[in-house]
């Protein structure tokens, strides 16, 4: 929660700037990159992470990685000030909020989808299509499968749960059945 | 020899005539003080004896209403004891209820969780049921036609 907290606020820089330069989207793909690489390096973290290297050490491997990433100055900036104030490990928090931030002013919204088997191309356009006219906004999908729902999907928008599984629907019955 | 007698004669009446002026006062005395001890011992035994015919008198007059009083007291202990009878009766029947009371509460109580504890193990079993046949007989295009179901059902939300 604390973590949320300042990493709006490094989010919110980013985004300032971004919209100024109009390269907001720019550097949403720029940080996810880094991100996906800061969580699953390990290496690359406890090093990024560890305040007895020094500050320096520290931006010289931002530098190298970044370079190699193709990362803007912008976005190595901010980079340096996470690890120069020692809150590197927010990152992936500054990348959620700042993706919320993106996805706000893009006017599109994230559904995480469950589904029990995976899902034709066709159905999830049509899926797509249908939430999108249902939340009026652009829908990214981030589809993920579960085969425990035993059938159907369930589509999560925000703190909103669309859910048409099996299982809840077993659910549903037992506390029927429990109920008389 | 008269001589002899006489001089005892005088000895006597002198040591007579200093023992009565030593002793007639105290003795004197003493007699009025036993006079009024013994006097006082009279009247004591008077008003005692006055005391006694009294007390008597009274026991006599009760004796003579002593077998009304008992009847009473016989009445009286008659009456109380049906009154604690009836008392503890109620306080029996009372507690009878209660205990009953208590014991259709628990019963009924008990039913109930079993009830419960039936339904639940009844609804476990047949969603297993439900669940395992799920499982056995579902099919990719069932799976199709749910979405297809959700599809429309986000589609009716608008």
């Amino acid at each position: 929660m604390i973590n949320r907290k300042i990493a709006r606020r490094y989010a919110k820089a980013l985004m300032n700037i971004g919209r100024e330069d109009g390269n907001y989207e720019r550097y949403l793909e720029e940080l996810q990159s880094f991100t996906s690489l800061f969580q699953t390096e390990k290496e690359l973290r406890e090093a990024l992470i560890n305040p007895t290297f020094g500050a320096s050490p520290r931006q010289a491997i931002i530098t190298e990685v970044g370079t190699k990433l193709g990362l803007s100055q912008i976005v190595m900036n901010l980079l340096y000030v996470l690890v120069t104030k020692n809150r590197i490990q927010a990152l992936p928090d500054v990348t959620s909020v700042y993706q919320e931030l993106v996805d706000e002013v893009a006017g599109r919204v994230r559904v995480h989808l469950i589904t029990a088997y995976e899902l034709k191309n066709h159905k999830l356009q049509e899926l797509t299509h249908a939430l999108e006219g249902f939340v009026q906004k652009k829908v990214i999908m981030e589809v993920e499968q579960d085969q425990s729902l035993i059938g159907g999907v369930v589509a999560k928008i925000g703190g909103m749960v669309y859910d048409g599984s099996l299982r809840t629907q077993l659910e549903a019955f037992k506390e029927l059945l429990e109920k008389g | 020899m008269w001589g002899d007698l006489l001089l005892k004669i005088t000895n006597f009446a002198i040591l007579a005539f200093i023992l009565y002026k030593v002793l007639k006062k105290p003795l004197r005395s003493y007699l009025k003080s036993r006079h009024d001890t013994i006097k006082n011992t009279l009247d004591e035994a008077e008003r005692a004896k006055r005391e006694g015919e009294r007390k008597y008198r009274a026991y006599e007059a009760r004796l003579k209403t002593l077998d009304q009083e008992i009847e009473q007291l016989q009445q009286i202990l008659v009456q109380e004891g049906e009154r604690q009878k009836q008392r503890i009766l109620k306080e029996s029947e009372l507690t009878a209820q209660k205990i009953k009371d208590q014991a259709n509460l628990r019963a009924e109580q008990e039913l109930k969780m079993a009830k419960m504890r039936l339904r639940h193990e009844f609804a476990a079993q047949a969603v297993q049921l439900a669940e395992d046949l799920l499982k056995k007989h579902f099919q990719p295009s069932d799976h199709d036609r749910l979405v297809d179901e959700y599809i429309q059902g986000v589609r009716n939300l608008k």
